[in-house]
């Protein structure tokens, strides 16, 4: 799946947001996230809530991480933008608490609204990658 | 709502600040550290397990600024510090930033004030239900037109036909002003107010505070002896006490029951929200239902009426006037009335201002010209402090802050200084604004109402923050551009001209506004000149008139004996040399007329009927105004019982009997009245004011007037050398002396009536002359400053040119010159505007051409010697430079 994306489709998937992200964003970490790349990052972080329960930044980046197969591997740091916009919807609510290892961190965990936000954006998420799939069904990574 | 509650949460972390900033930085540093307790539990030594934490975090500050970019509002951020910034600057240089609210403020001041009137006039909805549906109706015709009357009232039967059968009109009401006296407990008084059909008060949508409205029964003839009081009048009278209801009242001497009281303010139709309305009468009080008499409701040609109607949903005025004009037409032809009928439908609140629209836009006009060479002024400051500027902005840029971050900020700057100057102008328009209403005439209706609310408030902000970006924009632009410049040459020092093309359109456009307004000012103050300079025709110092009414239950013997004992009472009061009764003052409006038949030298009666108006008259009247006798005599005491007779003004002479070289003898009669021989000829005079045209007049003695219809209102004049107004308390009690039942209405000196009259034409004038003076001084700095600023700046130039021989005299014309040449072509602009923009004043022109030559001319001459005069000072000091210190100058 992820080299056919390498295909220039930019609109629902740039290419660089989705399969190569830490390039990407090394290069314009501040202000250049396209909301496409914010929308997916926030996705993953709801579904790790939901799946991890109360999570600070540092173990939702590592879960993403993990999940991913290190494929992608994210800038750590732009996960924060994305919980405070979290945060700013309602979907997520924070406070302090401590580590597994005793360390002061800010935990992080679902709210109603972000449950519900999760599964509206799973569904159009499945939708989306359903229609692109048939779409380019037959296409090999050698067509390019 | 999600929008909303983002925003909010948004603004909340702007305000928030260095708390939030704190707990960031917390959060980042234990995420840093628990990568750093992983790396070193996966073996790496704690300095390097460091190092690789951060670098898999990725740049701490970026995600810092991009953590605050979704916080906050980064916009209104950094508004907020370029705010603060601006305040610093304004701080480091108050005389620059004073200079500029001050001007700017004096402006939007201006402006604010005469909105406050706009707003009050023509932009506030009347007090009444659904007021943009309710419209006046008027006839035209071509007989009446001829006679000076281009609207008149309607007939019982036109109302009839058009209130009743328009599909455009949904409903119509009737009325008619009336004035009572009211007698009884305490002074007599006499009231204003109206007869009005019964549905009048529910068409308007006002319900009296206290009682009820007139039913349809009470509108018949017999029926009518019911009234509503206003609310001053109840509270006058009646110490506000609610029994009044079902009492009594005595008008014009008959019993009348109270059935209601209207409430605070309402005062149609004579109150100041009605076209009807004229300072000279009072505000309406009472109101008896008009109950049409037989001949009313069948006579098509008594034209006595008002009417009021309101639209039906969907139809606008134009097709109202359509429909009704086609039905009038009809109408007309069915009763053999006259052709060409017509009909104008005007909204209430157009009928009401269409006077004094024209003089109130002209004015807001005026004064936002002013503004404009206000902005332009502080453009041209704004201009020579960029360039002082120039090296900050360079800095700026070299550190990497963008061209548009800096025009943001330069901006910012004008808008704070504009926010300020708002705020200063809210002050000084809160004083306009009464001293504009004290200027005012009387004669603008609702003038007292107008008062700085939320939206005169939305205006002076809209207007500051619409300047800040006029005379902030350009200068901004221009010293971002030459800071970019500098930035690449790396130059700091001040060494490239001055923008002289824009600050050049800039003084030429300051000069242009200038000339417009000038010449503006000029034909206005003109007009009034011509005004004043008009003959009255009679002598008006030391003269105090007073009016009073006969009570209508008199005859007419009773009210001429009555007003005899008055003047010969009044005589004998000290001070008083002369006195004398008339039915109708002069310059209080035109009094009734009367179609009027003559008599030729061979007896043969002049079949044409012009309409006379007519004055009755004390023998004293021409003695006591000073009104010049020009043949035959004035009427004596004896006039008036055995031989009618009749005295004429000049115009209404000349009209009776063209080219006849002595009236004196001749003879004249109103319709089938008794013949009147006219033994003398006097001055015209204006009625209605100074600059109306002359109308026929006559005059008959008092005894004779009857067959003129008996007046029941009067005015005494009298004249005393001292200080007339002293006298009132004097006569007041010699009235009371001889009559209970003479209420006196209206006390003024002829002086205070003369000035009266033209204040319509001196508010405009004053205050167009007022913004001319302004706009003079703000154009007189404006070169000042610009020319200084040059002579600075090619100090070292001057010294050069002295010192390879210039005279002074070439550098006085050196620098004296440009500016002028910058006049001349402002002026030029100026006066082609003017001349394609003065037709619009030409209703408040008297006697004055829009395009008056000598106007012109002084105009463009004021503003050229405004800029050479302004330019002269600091090329005097140019040329009066030691070239020795000129060239050690920088």
């Amino acid at each position: 799946m992820l080299p056919q994306l390498r295909l220039n489709l930019p609109v629902v998937f740039p290419q660089e947001a989705y399969c190569n992200p830490p390039v990407g964003y090394q290069n314009e970490p501040a202000t250049g996230k396209s909301d496409v790349w914010q929308g997916t990052l926030a996705l993953m972080v709801l579904r790790t809530l939901e799946t991890l329960g109360p999570q600070h930044g540092y173990g939702v980046a590592r879960r993403i991480e993990q999940i991913s197969g290190d494929l992608l591997s994210i800038n750590q740091g732009t996960l924060y933008p994305v919980l405070l916009k979290l945060e700013q919807d309602g979907c997520i609510a924070s406070e302090w608490g401590i580590s597994d290892h005793n360390r002061k961190a800010k935990f992080y965990r679902l709210t109603k609204a972000g449950k519900k936000q999760l599964v509206a954006g799973a569904r159009q998420w499945q939708q989306t990658t359903g229609i692109m799939a048939r779409f380019l069904t037959g296409l090999t990574g050698e067509t390019r | 709502m999600r929008l909303l509650y983002r925003l909010w949460r948004r603004l909340a972390g702007t305000l928030a600040g260095s708390r939030d900033e704190v707990a960031l930085a917390e959060e980042i540093e234990s995420h840093l550290q628990m990568q750093t307790d992983d790396n070193v539990r996966l073996g790496m030594s704690p300095g390097e397990a460091r190092r690789a934490a951060v670098l898999k975090f990725g740049g701490v500050e970026s995600i810092k600024e991009s953590y605050r970019d979704q916080r906050g509002l980064p916009l209104l951020d950094s508004f907020g510090k370029d705010v603060r910034y601006a305040v610093r600057g304004m701080r480091r240089n108050p005389g620059f930033a004073s200079v500029v609210i001050l001007l700017i403020a004096l402006g939007i001041g201006g402006a604010t004030s005469v909105f406050g009137i706009v707003n009050a006039l023509l932009l506030r909805p009347l007090p009444y239900a659904q007021p943009d549906r309710l419209v006046t109706v008027t006839l035209t015709a071509p007989t009446f037109l001829k006679l000076g009357f281009p609207d008149i009232g309607v007939s019982g039967p036109v109302f009839e036909s058009l209130g009743r059968g328009a599909h455009s009109l949904e409903r119509s009401a009737l009325f008619r002003d009336l004035s009572f006296s009211l007698t009884g407990e305490g002074e007599p008084e006499r009231v204003a107010g109206a007869r009005v059909s019964a549905d009048l008060f529910s068409l308007l949508g006002v319900r009296p505070q206290l009682g009820r409205s007139f039913t349809r029964e009470e509108d018949q003839p017999g029926r009518q002896a019911v009234v509503l009081i206003g609310d001053a009048l109840w509270t006058r009278r009646f110490a506000r006490d609610p029994h009044v209801l079902g009492g009594k009242v005595l008008l014009n001497g008959k019993p009348n029951t109270v059935i209601g009281v209207m409430p605070p303010g309402f005062q149609f139709p004579s109150g100041p929200e009605s076209p009807y309305y004229s300072p000279a009468s009072a505000p309406a009080e009472i109101w008896r239902p008009l109950a049409l008499a037989e001949w009313e409701r069948t006579d098509i040609g008594s034209m006595n009426f008002s009417m009021i109607s309101r639209l039906r949903e969907g139809y606008s005025p134009t097709q109202a006037r359509e429909e009704l004009s086609a039905m009038a037409g009809r109408l007309a032809r069915e009763h053999n009335a006259g052709a060409g009928w017509s009909v104008n439908v005007r909204r209430l609140q157009d009928a009401i201002t269409r006077n004094i629209r024209p003089a109130i836009l002209i004015l807001f006009g005026a004064v936002v010209i002013v503004l404009l060479i206000a902005c332009a002024n502080v453009a041209s400051l704004l201009f020579s402090r960029g360039l002082n500027r120039r090296p900050e902005i360079a800095l700026r840029l070299a550190l990497g802050a963008g061209p548009r971050r800096l025009v943001r900020q330069l901006l910012t700057e004008s808008l704070a200084l504009a926010g300020l100057a708002a705020a200063v102008a809210i002050l000084i328009s809160k004083a306009g604004l009464q001293g504009l209403i004290a200027v005012a005439p009387a004669r603008i209706p609702g003038m007292g109402s107008a008062v700085i609310d939320v939206h005169v408030l939305a205006f002076a902000v809209a207007a500051a923050v619409l300047t800040a970006l006029l005379f902030g924009l350009a200068p901004a632009l221009d010293a971002v551009r030459r800071g970019m410049t500098d930035a690449v040459q790396g130059g700091g020092r001040v060494t490239s001209p001055a923008p002289s093309r824009t600050r050049s359109a800039l003084l030429v456009s300051q000069f242009a506004l200038l000339a417009l307004l000038l010449v503006c000012s000029v034909l206005l103050a003109k007009s009034f000149v011509a005004v004043m300079r008009t003959p009255l025709g009679f002598r008006a110092d030391d003269i105090l008139t007073m009016r009073l009414a006969m009570p209508s239950r008199y005859d007419h013997s009773r009210r001429v004996a009555q007003i005899d004992r008055l003047v010969t009472g009044c005589a004998t009061v000290s001070g008083v040399t002369a006195v004398a009764a008339v039915s109708t003052l002069p310059l209080t409006g035109e009094a009734e007329g009367r179609a009027v038949v003559a008599e030729d030298n061979r007896n043969v009666v002049i079949a044409k009927q012009p309409l006379f108006r007519y004055r009755a008259i004390t023998p004293a009247y021409f003695r006591t105004l000073g009104i010049r006798l020009k043949g035959g005599r004035e009427f004596t005491a004896g006039d008036g019982t055995q031989v009618p007779v009749a005295i004429l003004t000049d115009s209404a002479a000349r009209r009776l009997w063209p080219g006849a070289p002595d009236p004196i003898g001749r003879r004249l009669r109103s319709g089938d009245g008794q013949w009147l021989s006219v033994v003398g000829i006097v001055e015209d005079t204006r009625a209605s004011g100074l600059d109306t045209e002359i109308r026929p007049y006559l005059y008959l003695p008092f005894r004779d007037a009857e067959t003129f219809g008996s007046p029941e209102e009067f005015a005494l004049v009298v004249r005393s050398p001292g200080e007339p107004a002293d006298l009132a308390p004097a006569l007041r009690s010699v009235a009371r002396r001889i009559d209970q039942d003479l209420p006196i209405t209206h006390i003024a000196t002829m002086r205070q009536r003369v000035t009266d009259s033209v204040s319509p034409r001196r508010f405009p004038a004053v205050l167009m002359g007022a913004f001319a003076a302004f706009a003079v001084l703000l154009a007189a700095v404006g070169v000042y400053g610009v020319v200084s600023y040059s002579v600075a700046r090619r100090t070292h130039e001057i010294g050069i040119r002295i010192a390879l021989g210039a005279s002074r005299r070439d550098v006085l014309t050196g620098v004296v010159k440009p500016a002028v040449s910058l006049a001349l072509v402002g002026t030029t602009v100026g006066l082609a505007g003017a001349f394609v923009l003065t037709p619009f004043l030409r209703s408040l022109l008297y006697e004055v051409s829009p395009s008056d030559f000598s106007t012109y001319a002084a105009s463009a001459l004021l503003v050229i010697g405004v800029a050479a005069a302004a330019a002269l000072r600091p090329a005097y000091r140019a040329a009066r430079l030691d070239p020795v210190m000129c060239l050690r100058h920088e």
